[in-house]
């Protein structure tokens, strides 16, 4: 299945945030010698307790261009001085200036920024980098947050963050939330007509939705959502059944989630099936929904026992719909445990795209 | 024997010591390391060590960034053979393309490995080493 629309549109949230990850493990594993474990993986800005002795100094990157953003590195005293000595190769007993390890920080800053850029960003328009800069705590309020890494080092924590400017041209995010109100509206009018009732304020709604839509399409320049709008037309004037717009919507949001193009061969079908049905079991066993920071070791653990032991109950498949933040949570977390299994390399994307395949598409690899 | 002039250029000291500390690893202590921390004291470090043999240039610099320090360097009567590498936090093909076109001899992404770095450079450092 093709993925056009995500082509066009900035990553959500979730995906942008397990881009940031792999970038950072990057310029770790190169650049900075030092033990960086992953303690907090956070969507929505809760607090970040490894930081709570407070930010020493806190490094900024900005990027520009089709759509712009930054990259925060936020660390306590220990942590910059640990992440400067791992860059500069420093002892111990060597004293590094507070310029050293400011110097050293930005750096840091800059190639996760650039290692960004180049894996989530460059296919999507044209981007440039700012010099580092440094702020003060709180001081980048006029971005959007779009989630949070928090690192434990041997001494201190660093947390790594992404912002993304606020702009009125839809997002992934966006274009997800906005159909799937279109699919629960449908759904609540379909009821409402079987049930012989008329739709009443509904009508209002869906009118909101059609010039939403629309919006979207004009800026996207998406012929899908083009299509959705005309179909919801079509559909309130009674010209098309409401199953026929559920279809449709059905449809588009499919294309809007990333196909599971991991799955390339029959080959390899086998181990993309077994990380889906590994991630639904999570989801259902941990309540992931609505929380907005994982029990990182705890998730991590269960999964890895759950690849080892191969023995995954039968648990049916996780709804696109209706849970698409908890598989993508989850996915962004397995990812380091995923590589360690040996199973990662044959995926070739992302993990945080293998939430979002049909039910079809599911039992199609049956 | 003369040590091989190298000269760093990086508004990062930090990059310059890490890339200081790569070609040591390559070359001992045949070369010697020159720093400039932005394009207009790259050029004029150029002009006071004609000797320079290799350069190696952050893209992103404030004041005279890489690009047009490039540029000048090709421009130059006295510096314009001098192998030029880039060295960048952004490898989009069009940045790539960009520093190629205005003259760089190669190009480097960050974050880099020690072997990325002298896989990159082993062209002219051969060519130093025969010197």
């Amino acid at each position: 299945m093709p993925n056009r629309l995500i082509g066009t549109l900035l990553p959500s949230r979730a995906v942008l945030l397990g881009f940031l990850k792999d970038s950072v493990d990057e310029v770790f594993s190169t650049m900075v010698a030092t033990v960086a474990q992953l303690v907090d993986c956070d969507l929505d800005g809760a607090g970040h307790r490894e930081l709570s002795a407070g930010v020493a100094l806190e490094a900024v990157v900005e990027f520009e261009g089709d759509h712009a953003g930054a990259v925060v590195l936020a660390c306590n005293r220990d942590g910059a001085e640990e992440i400067a000595r791992g860059m500069l190769l420093s002892g111990v007993d060597e004293e590094l200036s507070p310029e050293e390890v400011r110097d050293a920080l930005g750096e840091c800053a800059n190639m996760v920024c650039g290692t960004l850029k180049n894996r989530a960003l460059d296919g999507l328009g044209d981007f440039r980098l700012c010099p580092p800069r440094f702020v003060q705590e709180g001081e980048v309020q006029r971005l959007q947050r779009c989630g949070s890494l928090v690192y434990r080092l041997c001494n201190g924590a660093v947390s790594i963050e992404v912002w993304l400017f606020e702009t009125a041209a839809p997002k992934a995010q966006d274009l997800e939330d906005l159909l799937c109100r279109s699919l629960g509206l449908v759904g609540e009018f379909d009821r409402l007509r079987r049930g012989g009732q008329q739709g009443g304020d509904l009508d209002g709604v869906l009118g909101e939705l059609r010039g939403e839509l629309r919006e979207a399409a004009r800026q996207l320049h998406l012929a899908e959502l083009e299509e959705l709008a005309a179909a919801l037309e079509q559909t309130a004037a009674g010209q098309q059944g409401w199953d026929q717009l559920q279809e449709t919507l059905q449809r588009s949001m499919d294309l809007l989630h990333a196909p599971l193009e991991a799955i390339p061969s029959p080959g390899t079908a086998g181990d993309g099936k077994r990380i889906f049905r590994v991630l639904i079991d999570l989801e259902e066993d941990y309540e992931l929904q609505g929380r907005s920071t994982l029990d990182l070791p705890g998730d991590v653990a269960c999964a890895g026992e759950m690849l080892d032991g191969l023995v995954l109950p039968e648990t049916g498949s996780l709804d696109p719909v209706g849970q698409p933040e908890a598989g993508k949570m989850v996915a962004i977390v397995l990812s380091s445990d995923l590589d360690a299994a040996g199973i990662a390399a044959t995926l070739g994307v992302p993990m945080g795209r293998v939430h979002a395949l049909a039910r079809d598409e599911i039992e199609a690899l049956s | 024997m003369d040590k091989h002039k190298i000269l760093l250029v990086d508004d990062s000291s930090t990059m310059r010591k890490i890339l200081r500390t790569c070609l040591q690893q390559a070359l001992g202590d045949g070369f010697c390391a020159l720093e400039a921390a932005d394009g207009a004291s790259a050029l004029q470090q150029l002009r006071e060590h004609p000797e320079v043999c290799l350069v190696l240039s952050d893209l992103n610099m404030p004041d005279m960034d890489g690009i047009a320090m490039l540029e000048a360097i090709r421009a130059s009567a006295t510096a314009a053979r001098i192998p030029v590498v880039m060295v960048s936090a952004e490898s989009s093909q069009s940045r790539r393309a960009s520093a190629l076109d205005a003259g760089a001899d190669g190009y480097i992404a960050k974050p880099f490995t020690v072997d990325s770095v002298l896989l990159a450079l082993s062209p002219f450092l051969a060519k130093i080493d025969a010197q």
